[in-house]
């Protein structure tokens, strides 16, 4: 997910600052991006590349589909993701940008719900672990 | 089918427009959501089946909102968000320099057009660049090494961007220098600062930006010999033609119009014509045909070339454009004979001034 968001980042700078076309931007953020992520961009960049008879938004599903299993992304997640491909190359720059931090939105607030849980059952466990350990001292007493 | 436009359009498209008969002199594509394919070839238009066949506007192939979305999605490579500029002006320049119109929903801010949304039709028109179809028309607007300001004159269609393009690029390929204001990038064809047509070695381009401006930063920044610009019509831009005349650059231009009579019943290209800023008027018609060269006349109106009426015949029924490979078209496109020395056009313009006869409009 922070690899997802990184490279959001960095798509939304090259299309507000740079217009350079996708599958070139694409590729750039792969690069930079690197893990399975990175993966998932420079095969899209590669497909688009090809310009074959699909649109932006059906190779971006195809290419996610095909590397979900690989990944850590819920479904709920991948609907967040194949809605932002439904955009993809079709909308001016303002509408482009605006859609890209839609999703960098979306996976910020995940992350932190996520961060809110890990310390919330953090504590938990540390806490389960202390009471184990002093319940394993008095019955060996 | 240019590769370049076939690669844009989707397979199926791509697939019907290969089966036309004669698709290389396909000039015109019109892809209109919900609406027949429509094609323009050999100066005819029809609605193509899956075929290629002309046939009536309900049995053709009927463009859906998908096939739209994918021939756009080709032609801005997936990124129609970077040719916000071009949106604005309705069109794009591809690989090729063919260019692509774009009708849709405009967004308006501030009174003028951001962008198109929901694109609905698509006109692809095919460029052509034909080379020596100036050839004969070069040594009427030269006196020995110096070329004289020359306007083309005709209504739209009869090829004044393809002799005004060709011009260039002989002339360039000569040595002279040339500055040309391609306002709507239709005669260089420019993308991605590369020109996909050849304008020779000798020619800086200004393109994108009003054809005035476009004058003065080229003269200003690159002291051309020649400034070209395609189609004159706003007070500024003549007002920008009389500042380079004035400041020593000859000019090269096209202007919409039939005739001399025309030309002189609207204000400035009256006003060009009687303070002799152009010294060539080369007219052109599309009565049998693009291409074909009516008359030349100097800045006295004296006639240096008239069309014969019985060479027109040559042309008509030919079917193509510009065929320089075929005789009879080039004869077309600069026909010999008329009023002049029947030798042929050597020499042409220092025996012509005494053997024409005067236009009288100048009077």
């Amino acid at each position: 997910m922070k690899e997802l968001e990184r490279a959001l980042g960095l798509l939304e700078n090259h299309m507000a600052y740079l217009s350079e076309p996708l599958p070139e931007v694409f590729f750039s953020i792969s690069c930079k991006t690197g893990g399975m992520v990175g993966l998932i961009l420079q095969e899209t960049a590669e497909e688009m590349a090809r310009r074959q008879q699909e649109t932006a938004e059906e190779i971006w599903e195809r290419v996610w589909q095909k590397y979900l299993p690989k990944t850590y992304f819920t479904a709920v997640d991948l609907e967040a993701i194949l809605h932002f491909g439904q955009t993809l190359g079709f909308l001016d720059q303002k509408q482009q940008v605006g859609s890209a931090k839609l999703l960098l939105g979306y996976l910020r607030e995940t992350q932190a719900s996520l961060q809110r849980k890990l310390e919330k059952n953090g504590r938990l466990y540390y806490g389960m672990g202390m009471l184990g350990g002093i319940l394993l001292v008095v019955v060996l007493l | 089918m240019r590769e370049e436009i076939r690669r844009c359009l989707s397979d199926e498209i791509g697939d019907i427009l290969d089966k036309i008969k004669g698709s290389d002199q396909i000039q015109e594509v019109r892809l209109r959501n919900g609406q027949p394919l429509w094609v323009r070839a050999g100066g005819r238009g029809f609605f193509p089946d899956a075929a290629g066949n002309a046939v009536l506007p309900e049995q053709g192939k009927i463009i859906s909102k998908r096939d739209i979305k994918v021939t756009v999605s080709k032609l801005s490579a997936y990124s129609l968000y970077a040719f916000e500029e071009e949106l604005c002006r309705g069109f794009l320049t591809i690989e090729g320099g063919h260019r692509v119109g774009f009708c849709g929903k405009a967004v308006m801010e501030g009174g003028r057009i951001k962008t198109l949304h929901q694109i609905s039709s698509l006109n692809i028109r095919v460029a052509r660049q034909v080379f020596g179809c100036a050839e004969k028309i070069l040594p009427f607007v030269q006196e020995g090494d110096r070329f004289l300001s020359s306007v083309l004159i005709s209504p739209p269609g009869c090829g004044k961007t393809t002799l005004l393009r060709e011009m260039i690029r002989c002339l360039s390929r000569s040595g002279i220098t040339i500055g040309v204001a391609d306002e709507r990038g239709e005669i260089a064809g420019m993308r991605d600062g590369l020109a996909q047509m050849e304008l020779g070695p000798c020619t800086d381009i200004m393109y994108g930006c009003p054809k005035a401006q476009a004058m003065e930063m080229l003269l200003r920044s690159m002291s051309p010999e020649i400034i070209a610009a395609d189609e004159l019509g706003r007070e500024e831009e003549y007002e920008a033609v009389e500042a380079m005349v004035h400041g020593g650059v000859e000019i090269l231009c096209t202007m919409h119009g039939s005739s001399m009579e025309d030309i002189l019943r609207r204000k400035l290209p009256c006003h060009m014509a009687r303070q002799g800023m152009l010294k060539r008027y080369i007219f052109l018609s599309a009565d049998r045909g693009a291409g074909i060269v009516e008359r030349i006349l100097d800045e006295r109106g004296t006639v240096l070339f008239q069309r014969k009426e019985e060479t027109a015949d040559v042309a008509a029924g030919s079917g193509n454009d510009f065929d320089f490979n075929d005789n009879n078209a080039q004869r077309r496109f600069f026909c010999p004979a008329g009023e002049i020395s029947s030798g042929g056009f050597e020499g042409a313009g220092a025996g012509l001034r005494t053997a024409g006869k005067s236009h009288g409009l100048f009077v």
